[in-house]
This record gives structure tokens, sequence and C-alpha cells, in this order.
């Protein structure tokens, strides 16, 4: 009998432990070690340094800029994103498009970027700390934000102006993470405001030299306001923020050292690269069989000039050209930040603001490296200008030479259309049927896509 | 005694109160009557009303009952059948809470027997006729040797402990236990058929933590017993019992319970083995090892499992040993042979239209510049055999009459053919299993072996399964209860078949229909595949290993395994209290490993591009330089999953009076882990087993452009899911007619983000039931001798994949460094997300026919899946185009009916099986408007698996384009973004809202017959047709290709539009799938299976060697009886690849010995 007891008594007891239950501790352990709920420093460095943040470049404009084309053929392949923006139209409707920025619809894209770097933003004030690493993850933040706001403000507002900006729409500015506050339209004062504040503030946080190219650092700041001023077409502040990034890093590549035969004649994080980024990966941008090169623009190359070779390659055959010169190292698109546009906005800004020979002397040492040498003797020979429109107009071509798909032209392009001396037409013939972008067309704005205006209710841009 | 209270004391503490009330009440004994020459049945049943106490009894005993009489007031039980029995030709016996009714044994000699020590025991064992039954088994109970009967039916057995306990069994005989107490020499001993003896059959139910008597539950259950569940041939569990459980259906859209309730939580339900759920690969149960199965449909049933029981609950329980049974084993073993799938059931486009495809394109010169950018521009897109011809003729490297000779045998050939012949064969299933069980009073067991030997469908896939299973009980002390189970499964398997529907050529990869993979003597050929045959060819870079790809060669290149082991330990105690109060202590830990290896040698094609793309050549030294080392490659994953349970339990159990209270109590804890590990290993030399180390830090140039690092595949991956739960879960049943059950159940989990899942509000449920038949006024007894009503109402819930806080994935590597830590936001942060919830009613009728000739349920069923978890399509400015969120809820509602009857009883049999269900849902709330129409968008008002259409307005009689009907004007396609709601037109709901099955079972003598039919009506679905994008961008396609629109008038004789302008192929692709003329009805008939066996027994063949014999042959997948769409289209393989499972014939036997 009394064993028995015992044995209810060890029973009790067991039950009574159990029924205490188990400790809040228990439930901490983490479900999946994969997954974390990001919150250190560590997490949001790690989240800046998916490739996500080098890789989606917004590239429509790039798709709608002159200097290359597509067959019929070619272009009949073509998604409908590609087809609309090579055509400047809204031809192949859009049903469901999830996200307009990226080509696979996967969910990638500039406002990918953008959602990552509010919540690394939002994260930090949470953290309340500072410091070096603090100041640079911050920093890196802030420049991606800017950055996106900056290129999707070449494709989804009108070009700045000043007289307009506090009318024109801007871009919808996302600075919180939640994903279930709406989307609204800034007006274009806003979203240039927003994009310089971001910027000015990530370049006073950012190191001088970054640990990789793929990382955001001072000098990619200070380009970066640069192109932005350029935009907004306030070449002096253009002028002065692209001097301070050349200040910080000016290395320029001697052709002469690069392999002419070679498919890939750049490797990626070149000595010229300040900060790599590639466009978004269109299949029309990224198949060298699909692109082809004007022949217009290939005849301005000059014979000593080594971009002929080294950018490009010509199909004798088929008379068919090819660019290869992609700063990416790969076949991806270059639309990274890089020392010769730089010194491209420094001497344009040098022009425009009558200093004519800091102008010629910019785009003379950028040439330099680029023109063949015989016996370590350069064939180049300095360019002199006349006066400010010449140097401009000299920098103008070759700044549509040197850049040619860096994703650099479709802001020119909009920004030039307001001045007669440079203002373009650009027609294509696709099919039989004739597109024409005119000067100051508002197809220069591309239209908002559908499904973003169905859900959010948005206002669509003039014209569409 | 005041000890034992203490203890007591101590226990109940931890009770609800309401179980201590009742534990202090304790339960009457007393009986209080008065009747003069009654039935002795009448007032055995009196006594059991007021004592709560069953009595077991056989018929044929009670029939020499004598009527009588008594008057008792407020008597002792035992007193009161002392009175009943005083003249009775039979005694009783009170165990637990049963009387025992036995016809009376002579006792005259108790006198002299009890004088010995040990006695000798004679006598013989008859059946009921009187016939000897030979070969019957003797048992001394607690004894394990055991003796047969003679060939007279005779046994002897000496030195027998006077107070020993005979054992006596036969197959098919109620085994019989004779105290040697009572016994006079020589023993004739008479057996009673084991079927029908006992009026009632009891059907218990197990959900997993207890074990519920059917009369007294008020929830849905449906229990697949041994005999339906071993019907079917098959090695996998679940596969058996797919059209034989009411409620179960297994549609394209997935296997659910009663319909579905929840959009983006898991879907999954809930496998529970041997009262915990199931973590390994169900294909690792032994088939021959299950005992039954049972499915909890409503919230009664299944809301004890609380978080996860939102989708239905199955529970498994495998076979134990029984108490004082002799030893018996048992031995099954089968074949079944199943035919190739029928390829020629995909509709892919003929070779000769492919062919005139593209030559068509090559003529209109979309091919013109691949000669020109390769190799000038390094660009080697991939082409199909013809158009590689075509460019061959076109450059004057083969002659034209060369070309169109291999065009003509192309156009011949069919590469399904090719398919079948050499990657396919017939797939061949061995299974043998031996069992053996039983047990003595104090001790029982159960153990299996079970080998599976299964050669694929696909060449070179084949596998085994080994199984063996032991558990035991044991009670060493009075009211405790031990028991234990090891179980053990080991799999292996080789994979080195070729996947074959990858060869399909349905356009989406890059085969074409004229694919040939040997040539006319039966060698090998290469076929296109990821960069152009005129490159491979022509390819001047000096060593590069052949990368033509060459499908038959390939399935000699690898070598593919993977071994699984699956252990589980289950340790239970059981102690009894006070009668009716028992506590539980189970443990269960299962560990389960696998391993895959997978070595690709040197002339596999994949390595060999992978060397080949890294080769490059050092510009100084000229010497060649193999970043990938010239070697074998080795893939290894390896994953180790470990979950332990804990459960301890208080189990009452007790009736007093009209009373019967049982309830459960306790709580549970939970730990899931699971790890893999995977590498990669090159330059592999499996003869010395060595392997050459790779640098997989460094960028290498990449010979067609760019640069890259080499793979080297390493993971690592550690998840942990811990719950704990309380639970309790009770009936009341009063005066066996009205049932009242109540369940709780409260989980926590580490589950990720929302605050929710760590203070969540508890799931319950309620019922009530009341057995109107046993109403004094019920004035059916005779026609319906058995009617129940039942009602219950409660909430299941479900499991959260979304997360209140982002959530991110972490990598390693990016294009900087490799070994830099990456993150990823998979899941976006949502503050507002909770969990699933999913409200249940349920209304049920159960009746019976005298001797349950008809027997059947009624079930009305409403399931409101509410805070559904959805996919939100969102505005992709905020970043994610879809988030999850609570933004749905989902009414499904449905009935279940499940009649079965035996229309004939006589030497022939013939039973039926009908089971009918239906089942519809509707999306009952959707926060915001769908603009997808056709996919899965979401409309309010719908079901949530929907087919919705553009109307069809025939094809434009200019250019064979699709038009449709827009605001009831006929309109052209490319109109067809402007089409609203209101020009959608709704077919109806994709999945099935009737469906059945129709089993019949024939038996005459010793031979069964039985066929399963099932069916399946009032749903739609889209049927497969031309998709030109696929014809476009792929090498294949759909063989309406050759109905569609070509010329003026065609349009009278075909709705497939004409080939598009490649501008609008997006337009036609959109209109033309989405259209209604390409929904079809998916109502159908199907013959399921059939059955033959054979049974022998001993009591119809005495001489045979074992007790029973059953020897049977079972096909399935027979195919479509009926269907209503006119396309020979299988509704539920109505995708443009698939294929309906193959047929498979089966051949086995099972012997008992």
């Amino acid at each position: 009998m009394k064993k028995i007891l015992s044995y209810r008594f060890i029973f009790a007891l067991i039950l009574s432990f159990f029924f205490t239950g188990c400790k809040k501790e228990w439930f901490d352990v983490k479900s999946d070690s994969l997954l974390v709920v990001p919150s250190s420093l560590k997490d949001f460095q790690a989240l800046l340094d998916n490739d996500l943040f080098n890789s989606q470049g917004v590239a429509l404009g790039e798709i709608a800029s002159d200097g290359h084309f597509m067959t019929d053929a070619v272009f009949q392949r073509r998604g409908s994103i590609e087809k609309n923006a090579y055509t400047w139209s809204h031809d192949v409707p859009y049903i469901s498009v999830s996200d307009w920025l990226s080509d696979n619809g996967n969910g990638f894209g500039a406002y990918k970027v953008i959602y990552n770097s509010n919540l690394i933003l939002g994260g930090l004030i949470k953290l309340q700390k500072d410091g070096a690493e603090y100041n640079n993850v911050k920093g890196q933040a802030l420049f991606h934000r800017g950055r996106c706001f900056y290129e999707l403000s070449q494709v989804w507002s009108t070009p700045y102006l000043e007289t307009t900006a506090n009318s024109s729409l801007g871009i919808p500015l996302r600075l919180e993470s939640d994903i279930n506050i709406p989307s609204t339209r800034s007006t274009l004062r806003q979203t240039y405001d927003q994009i310089i504040s971001d910027l000015t503030l990530a370049a006073a946080l950012l190191p001088v030299t970054s640990l990789y190219k793929t990382r955001a650092s001072k000098p990619a700041a200070f380009a970066l306001l640069a192109r932005t001023y350029l935009s907004m077409q306030d070449y002096k502040r253009a002028g002065l923020y692209a001097d301070s990034c050349l200040k910080l890093y000016n290395t320029l590549i001697d052709f002469n050292t690069r392999s002419t035969t070679s498919s890939n004649p750049f490797e990626i994080f070149n000595p010229e690269v300040i900060f790599h980024e590639s466009m978004a990966n269109y299949s029309g941008l990224t198949s060298r069989a699909s692109l082809l090169i004007d022949p217009m623009l290939y005849a301005l190359y000059d014979n000593n000039d080594l971009r002929l070779n080294i950018f490009f390659i010509k199909n004798n055959t088929t008379g068919n050209i090819t660019f290869k010169g992609n700063y990416t190292g790969s076949i991806l698109q270059f639309s990274g930040i890089s020392t010769n546009e730089l010194l491209l906005i420094r001497a344009e800004c040098f022009a425009r603001n009558g200093k004519v020979v800091e102008a010629v002397q910019d785009l003379n040492g950028l040439l330099k490296t680029r023109w063949k040498k015989v016996n370590g003797i350069t064939t180049y020979v300095d360019q002199v200008a006349t006066d400010s429109e010449d140097a401009l107009r000299i920098i103008l071509k070759e700044r549509k030479k040197e850049l040619i798909i860096r994703g650099q032209r479709w802001t020119d392009l909009r920004r030039l259309n307001g001045d007669n001396r440079f203002k373009e037409t650009i027609t294509r013939i696709i099919n039989g049927k004739t597109y024409v972008l005119e000067p100051g067309s508002y197809k220069y704005t591309f239209p908002i896509p559908d499904d973003v205006i169905q859900l959010s209710g948005m206002k669509q841009n003039i014209g569409w | 005694m005041a000890k034992i209270l203490l203890v007591m004391r101590l226990i109940i503490v931890l009770l609800t109160t309401a179980i201590m009330q009742v534990s202090a009440m304790g339960y009457a004994q007393k009986v209080t009557l008065k009747q003069n020459n009654a039935r002795l049945t009448t007032v055995l049943d009196e006594i059991r009303r007021q004592t709560g106490f069953d009595f077991v009894y056989s018929d044929k005993v009670m029939n020499t009952a004598k009527p009588v009489s008594l008057n008792v007031t407020n008597a002792d039980l035992n007193d009161a059948l002392e009175i009943c029995f005083k003249d009775q030709p039979m005694s009783f016996k009170v165990e637990d809470k049963m009387v025992i009714i036995q016809p009376k044994e002579p006792s005259f000699l108790d006198d002299i027997l009890s004088r010995f020590a040990a006695i000798d025991v004679r006598g013989r064992v008859l059946d009921e006729a009187g016939n000897p039954l030979v070969g019957a088994t003797i048992q001394v109970k607690g004894k394990a040797l055991a003796y047969k009967t003679n060939d007279k039916g005779e046994f002897e057995i000496k030195g027998v402990d006077e107070d020993a306990t005979l054992l006596v069994s036969y197959v098919g005989f109620k085994t019989l236990n004779i105290s040697l107490k009572d016994a006079v020499m020589p023993l004739e001993i008479k057996l009673n058929v084991a079927a029908g003896e006992l009026e009632e059959v009891k059907v218990v139910y197990n959900t997993g933590y207890q074990e519920l008597n059917k009369e007294r539950s008020t929830g849905s259950f449906v229990q697949i017993d041994n005999e339906l569940f071993n019907r079917r041939v098959s090695t996998n569990v679940l596969d058996r019992i797919y059209d034989i459980t009411s409620g179960l259906a297994k549609n394209t859209t997935g296997t659910t319970i009663r319909g579905i309730s929840t959009i983006n939580a898991s879907k999954e339900i809930l496998i529970v083995v041997d009262n915990f759920p199931y973590e390994g690969d169900l294909n690792n149960l032994n088939p021959n090892d299950i005992e039954s199965v049972t499915v909890l449909k409503d919230a009664a049933a299944a809301s004890i499992w609380g978080v996860r029981a939102g989708n239905g609950v199955i529970v498994i329980t495998t076979k134990r040993g029984d108490y004082n049974k002799r030893l018996n084993l048992s031995v099954t073993s089968n074949l079944t042979i199943g035919s190739k799938p029928d390829l020629k059931y995909v509709p892919t486009i003929s070779s000769k239209d492919m062919i005139d495809f593209e030559k068509a394109e090559f003529e209109k010169g979309i091919y013109n510049t691949f000669d020109d950018d390769y190799p000038a521009f390094m660009s080697f897109p991939v082409l199909p055999s013809v158009i590689e011809l075509l460019l061959a003729v076109r450059r004057g490297a083969i002659s034209k009459e060369e070309a169109d000779l291999q065009i003509t045998k192309y156009a011949n050939h069919d590469v399904r053919d090719d398919i079948e012949k050499y990657l396919l064969q017939n797939s061949i299933q061995q299974s043998n299993s031996l069992s053996v069980s039983g047990g003595g009073s104090a001790y029982n067991f159960f153990g299996s072996v079970g080998y599976n030997n299964t050669k694929g469908i696909e060449v070179g896939n084949k596998s085994n399964l080994l199984t063996i299973k032991f558990t035991n009980t044991y009670k060493p002390i009075k009211n405790l209860e031990l028991s234990g189970e090891i179980a053990y499964a080991q799999t292996k398997a080789e994979n080195n078949g070729l996947y074959f529907r990858s060869f399909l050529p349905i356009g989406s990869s890059k085969v074409s229909p004229y694919t040939m993979f040997a040539n006319e003597q039966g060698n090998s050929l290469a076929i296109p595949r990821d960069i152009r045959t005129a490159y491979i060819d022509t390819a001047k870079f000096p060593a590069l290993l052949d990368e033509h790809y060459r499908p038959l060669d390939e399935l000699n290149n690898n070598d593919n395994t993977s071994t699984g082991y699956d252990f589980r330990i289950n340790a239970g105690l059981k102690y009894t209290i006070l009668t009716g109060l028992e506590i539980n202590l189970n443990y269960q830990q299962q560990r389960v490993l696998g391993n895959t290896k997978t070595y690709q040698n040197l002339n596999s094609y994949d390595l060999r591009r992978e060397i080949n793309s890294f080769l490059s050549i050092d510009p100084v030294t000229k010497a060649l330089i193999y970043p990938v080392p010239l070697g074998d490659k080795l893939s290894t994953g390896n994953s180790e999953l470990v979950s332990w349970n804990f459960r301890s339990q208080v189990n009452f159990n007790r009736g007093w009076g009209r009373h019967n209270l049982a309830a459960i109590v306790g709580l549970e804890s939970r730990d899931n882990s699971l790890e893999t590990v995977a590498n990669t290993y090159y330059g592999v030399d499996r003869s010395i087993n060595s392997i050459t180390p790779i640098d997989a830090v460094n960028s290498y140039p990449i010979r067609f452009g760019g640069s890259g690092r080499i793979a080297n595949g390493v993971y690592i991956r550690n998840t942990i899911n811990r719950y704990a739960s309380y639970f309790a879960n009770g009936s009341y049943t009063y005066n066996d007619k009205y049932i009242l059950s109540l369940s709780g159940r409260r989980d926590q989990s580490n589950f990720f983000g929302a605050k929710g899942n760590q203070n969540r509000i508890p799931l319950w449920s309620t019922g009530i039931a009341w057995d109107v038949s046993r109403e004094d006024f019920y004035p059916f007894k005779e026609a319906l001798p058995y009617l129940k009503f039942r009602a219950t109402y409660g909430y299941n819930g479900n499991t959260n994949p979304g997360s209140a806080y982002a959530i991110a994935s972490f990598g390693q590597g990016n294009n900087a460094s490799s070994s830099i830590i990456t993150a990823v936001i998979t899941v976006p942060d949502n503050p507002q997300l909770r969990w699933e919830k999913v409200k249940n009613i349920n209304l049920g009728i159960e009746f019976g026919t005298k001797n349950r000739t008809i027997y059947g349920s009624i079930e009305y069923y409403k399931k409101n899946g509410l805070d559904l978890i959805g996919p939100v399509i969102n505005d992709p400015t905020s970043g994610f185009s879809t988030f999850i969120g609570n933004r749905a809820s989902i009414l499904t509602r449905g009935i279940d009916l499940s009649f079965s009857a035996t229309v004939i009883n006589r030497t022939f049999k013939w039973n039926t099986n009908i089971l009918l269900n239906y089942n519809t849902d509707k999306v009952t709330s959707y926060e915001q408007k769908s603009i997808d129409f056709f996919g899965y968008g979401i409309v309010v008002g719908k079901p949530l698996n929907k087919i919705q259409s553009y109307r069809f307005a025939g094809l434009d009689s200019e250019d064979g384009s699709i038009k449709i009907y827009l605001a009831d004007t006929i309109s052209n396609s490319s109109n067809f973004s402007k089409a609203t709601e209101s020009d959608i037109e709704y077919n109806g709901q994709a999945n099935p809202k009737y469906f059945g099955s129709l089993m019949n079972s024939f038996s005459w003598r010793n031979i069964s017959l039985s066929f399963l039919m099932s069916f399946k009506a009032g749903y739609y679905f889209r049927r497969s047709s031309v998709n030109y994008g696929n014809i476009f961008n792929g090498w294949g396609g759909h063989s309406d290709y050759a109905k569609r629109w070509q010329q003026k008038g065609d349009e009278m004789k075909t709705n497939v539009p004409s080939l598009p302008i490649p501008a609008n192929l997006d337009i036609t692709e959109n209109v033309y799938s989405n259209s209604n003329i390409l929904v079809e009805k998916g109502d159908h008939i199907r013959l399921k299976d059939i059955r033959l066996s054979y049974t022998l027994n001993r009591n119809t063949f005495r001489k045979l060697p074992f007790q029973s014999m059953s020897i049977y042959v079972y096909t399935d997948n027979l195919g479509l009886i009926w269907k209503a769409n006119d396309f020979n289209i299988d509704p539920d393989y109505a995708g443009f690849s698939s294929i309906p499972n193959p047929r498979n014939f089966s051949i086995g036997m099972t012997v008992s010995l």
C-alpha cells in the first residue's frame, strides 16, 4: 500500500510541475535561423549589401533614349513595358503590372529600395546610437532613398522648371516603410527638395572611401547632387558638387591599357567607378544582339578614338553595331557613378558659367585617356573653344559619346529640349509605323502604371 | 486510509472544481425496483438505467432466462443481482462498470479439485453446431505455451494450476475464457462465432487525445476501419482513404476536408499518428501496421487540436497487442504493376505544324541576325534543330536537299514516342510485411517488419523501404499500465532518371515536338540545349569538353541517391487512481535523418558546361586554367529533424445513476527542430575518395563574358518550432439520451512576429446531442430503432505565415564580396496581423433501421473562415506589390451524406456504401477590389476557386482574331482592357459542388468482389488550348494550333483564333485563354477500382495449415465512365501538361498463422 502511495505522490509532483507550464523564455528562440527581424546596425548593413541596392537602376529612360535601336523582330519579342517605353506610348495595355520598374514583376525595383531604406531609417531611430558605423549606415540609407527618388523623378515627373515646380506633379514620396500607408503624389518642388535633403544629409554622414564600391560614399553622394542639380539646370551648384566629388576621387582609366578585342573590356568596379549600379534587367537592354547602336552616333567617333573598338563591335557583314563597353563587367548596363561622367558635368558647368578654359581643360583631360597612343605619345590633339557656346557644343557632343547607354541620356534630352540650340526630335519606325518624340512633348514624362493609379487613386500624368 | 485521502486531495487539486464536485459525489450503486414476473432483460435494463452499469450477455444465454420477481428499495447492486440470478441457469460477475452474464458451470467437483495443486485438463473444442474445431488454440492464461486441438477437436494439457484460466480461441470465433476452478473434465467447449454475439457494436473514435464512444459524441467524425482501409492497395496511407471518407476531397486545388477555409495560411490537414502530430514522411508508415483512421471534421471533433485544426484532422492509429490474445502471425505480400503514363493524352502540337511555323518565322527573317551575331558578338542563343538546318542551308554549309530530307524525318517524328521508349518503364512495386501479436494477462505486444521495393516510372528511379515497429504494453502492478513503442523506417532511393515532363513539347521549355533521342541505329543523339548547336560544333577554344546534351547518355552520368532514417519512440504511462480517473503521461520523440548525394561524373552535361564556362588560358604561360577542376562533382544535403512531444493528461470517465461524465484536462509541449546542411565538392575522384579544393571566394572570367564565382553550394539552416498548449474537453451524458460537450484549448508558440501569436484568444467548441430513439414517446421504434440528432458550434484555428515585423532572410555574398553577409526583406511589416479563426457549425442526424440494414448520417455544416490571411494586392510604390494581411472572410457550407445498406444478406451478400457531399464556398468580405478577374483574384460573393471569363463572340471573318462581348455588343479583342466587372461572365466554382462515391461489395461463400465509383459535379474547368506566346517564344505548343483560323470561312468551323501578329500576342493570349469558349463542365463519373478476393479459413477448410488466407487481385485508376465535356479531357487532369495517373494492377495475399 505504501508503495502505491508513493507512486501516486510522484505522479502528482510530475503533473504539478508541468502545470506550472513552460517558461516565457522557451518561446524566445528564433523559429528560423535564416529569418531575422532586422534591428541592429549589422542587420541594416546586411540589407544595404543586398544586390537589390545596386541592380535596380530605373531603366525606362534609357529604353526610350536615342543612340540605339531595336529591329522589328527584336521589338516584337519585348515585354509590354519595354514596348511602351521604346515607342513613348501607352499602346500596350497594362492589367496588373505588378511592378513597372523591373521587367519580371518579381517585386524588385526602385520603390523596393526605398522601402528598405525607410525600414532602416525607422530602425535607426529606435537604436538611438551614434558613431561612425551608425552614421555610415544612416548615410547609405539616405543616399539610396535620394538616389531612387532622383531616378524615379526622371521618368514619372516633368522636367524641373523653377516656374512650375510648385504646381507640377512630383513622384509619390514614401518616407515610411508601413505598407498600409497609401501613396500620394508630391509636388515637383517637394520631390526635388526631398532628393536634395536626403543626399545632402547622406554626404555629411558618409565616409570618403567606402569598403566596397557597392556601398555609398561621400564622393558618390556629391556626384548624385551634381546629377540632380544638372537635371534642375542649376549649373552653378551642379558644377560645385561635381568638383567636390572629383576633389575626393578623380581616377581615370587610360584606354590604351584595355583590350580592343575583348568582349568585356571593363571589369566590375573598374578604377573609374565611384559607385556601382546596374540598370534593371530588361532583356532588350541586356541582350547584346538586340540592342543595336545608331550608325550616326557610331560615325562620330574618330579612328584614333579607342572607344570605337572598346565600346563597340561592328559586324562587317550586316553592319550591325553592338555595345560592349559596360562598366558593370557583364552584359548588364551601368547606371552607377564614375569619374568620366563627373568630369563632363564639371566641364559643362564651367562652360555654362563662362569658364571656357577650365571647361576645355576638363574635356581634354578626359579625352586624352580615350585616344590611341603611338610609341607612348598620344594621338589626341587638344581641342579649343572659341567661346562658352562653342565649348558647350563640344562638351555636349562628347557627353553623348562618352555616356552612351549609361542611363543619363534621357535626362539630358529632357533638360536640353528647352534650349533651341540643342533640342532634338527623335523618331522610330516599328512595323512600318512611325513614332515621333518632339521636344517638350508630354511623352517625356512616362505614364504612371495603370495598377498604381487604380490601387492608390493618385493622379495620372498630363497627356496620358 | 487517511493517507490515501491526502494523496488523492493532492491530485484532485489539479483538476477543475467541477470535476472535484463530481468525484466527491461518488457514484450510485443503489437500486430501487419493484417487479413481478418480469422478463429478466426488462429488469436488467432498469438496473442499467439506475446504476449506469452495462450488461454483457449473449442472446442465446438470455433466452434460457426465467421470469424474475423482486421488490427492493435502495438495495446494493450486488444484492439486487443476487435476487435476479438466484434461480437462473446463469451466473453474473461484476467487472469495472460491467456485469457479465455467463451460463452457470457445474461446481460439484470444487472440493476435490481444490486439493490438487496441479491438474490435467482434457477436453474438446466444438463450434455451435457441435462440430469439432481442428487446430483451435488453447492457452493457459499468463503462460506462453499454446496447445492445438487435434483432428477430432481434442486436446490435453498436463500440470495446469487449478486456479488457472484457459483461453480458447479460433479464428472467426469469439475467444472464451474458462476458469478451471469450476470445470468438469473432460471439458466440452463450445465457441460462438465472433461476429454479432453482442447486440451492440461499440464504435470508438480516437481523437488523438481520448477514445470517445460514438454513442456519447456530439461531433462529426468519420472512421475508416481496418477492413475498409486495407481494401485498397497503396503504400501511402492517405491514398487509401480518398473516396471512402465523407467530406474528404482531392481536387486539382488540393486535398481538403469539407472544402476551403483559408486563402493563404496553411491548407495542410493535420496528420496525427498515435496521439501526436506526425512530422516524418507519411510514406514511411507501413499501411499494414494501421489499425484505423479517424477523420475529425467539425469544431467539437477537431478543436481539441486548436490552432492546427482549421483544415481538419486525420488521426491514424497503429496496431497494438491485446491482452489475453493468443499469438498471431500474419504475412502479407503484394505486387503492383503500373502502366506507363499516357503521353498522348497531352495535346501537343504536331511536329509538322511546328516545323511549318518555324519555316514561316524563318522566312519572315526573325533569325536573320543569328548567324551574323555569332561568333562576332559572342551571342549564341539556342535554336531549334529545324532553324539550325535552315541557317546552315543559308550559309551554304549543307545543301537544301540534305536539309529537306532531315526535316521530313523530323516531321514524321514525335518526341513523346522517344520519351516513352527511352525514359519510361512500367512501375513495379513489391511489398511484404510480417506481423506478430499476442498478449497475456499483464503484457501484450505487436511487432512488424515490412519491406517495399519500388521501380519508378522513370528509367533509373528505384527505391526501397524497410519498416520495423514494435509496441508493447505492460501492467507491472494493479492500476498501472506502461507502454512503449519503437518504430523505425529506412528508405533508400536512386533517382537517376530524367524528369520526363521536361521533354514534353508544351512550349514553356525549349523542346521541339520532333526532338530525337536516338538515330535509327539506336545511338544516342545530341539535342539543342542552352546554347547553339552551331556554336558547340565550331568552338575553337582549346581543350573544351564536348558541350552537347545527349539525354540518353545523361541517364548514365548521374549517381543520385537519397537515404532516410526515421526513428520514433513513444512511451506512455497510465495510472488509474480511482475507477474512471486516470493519469496519462505520454512522451514521443521522433528523429528523421535525410541524406542526399548527387554525383555528377565528368561526362555529365551540367558539369561539362560548368568546367567549360570557367576554362581560361593564362595570357603569359598559355597554360590552361581550370578553376572548376576536371573530376566528378558531388553535392550533398543532410537534414535532421528532431521532434519531441510531452503530454500529461487527466482522464475522467464515470457514470452515476443516469449521469455520465467523460472529461480530459491536460497540457502538452512540443518542440520541432530541423537542421539542413548542404555542401558541394569538385574534382572528386571516387576511386580514392579525394577531392580538389576550389576557390569559391574570387571571381573568375566566364568564357561568354563577365565573371563569376564557383558555386560551393554551402547552406546551413535551422528551424525550431515550439508550442505549448493547455486543453480540456468534456462530455456529459444524461440518461444515455442527452449529451453536452465542451472543449477548449489555448496555444502558444515561438512563431515569428505578431504579438497575437503569443497572446491569442483560446479556441473552443460546444455541442449537444439527443438520442431521440431512446425516448419513451419515440414512435418509430420498430422501423427506425436508432435516431440521433447532434449540433456543434465552435472555433478552430490556423497558424499564420505573416508577421507583424519585417522579416529579413539572410544570405552570403554579393557583387562585391563572396563573404559579405546580405539580407533581404521577405515579409514586410504589418502590425495589424492576427491569427486566422474558423467558426464551425455542424448539424447532424444519425439513423439506423433494424439490425442496421440501413445505417446513415446526414450532416449540414457551415464554416466561417474569419480574419483570413490573404495576398493583398498593393500599390507597388509602397515597396511590396503584394503583402499578407487579414483581409478576407470565407463562408463554406456543405452537406455530407453517408449511407450503408445491406441489400442482400444470405449466402450471397450485397453491401452498398454511398457517400454524397455538397460543398460550396463564397468570399464574404474582401477589403479590396480585385483587379485580376481570372486567376487568383478574389471576388466578394464568389467562391475562392472560381471560373470567370470573357464572353466569346466568335472570330473575325476577315483576320480570324477573337471577338468578345463588351456591354453586350461585339467588340474587338483589343478593347479588352475596357472590360469592367459586368462584362465578365461568372461560370461557376472550380471545385466540385457535388462529389461522392458508391461502393458495392458482393460476397458469396469465400469470394468477394467490390468496386468503387466516384463522381464530381457542379463545377467548371478551363480547357487548355493554343497559347501563341508559347509557340512564338518556346519550341512547342498545343495541338489546337492545327484548328486555328487560317482563311476566310474558317470562323464557321473553328473557335481557335488565327495566329496573331506578334504585337497582338499578349491580347490574343489574354482574351482567348480567359474566354468562356474554353470553359467546360467538370462533371464526371469515374471507376476508381475493382477488388476481387478469395478467403480460406479453417472454418471451412479444416485441413488448412494456417488459420486463414486471403488472395486478392486489385486494379485502380480505371478511368472515366462518363464525362460532361466533349474533348476527351479528364477534368481531374485538365492542365495542358497533366497526365492521368497510370493504371495499376495488383495481386496479393494475406496469411494468418
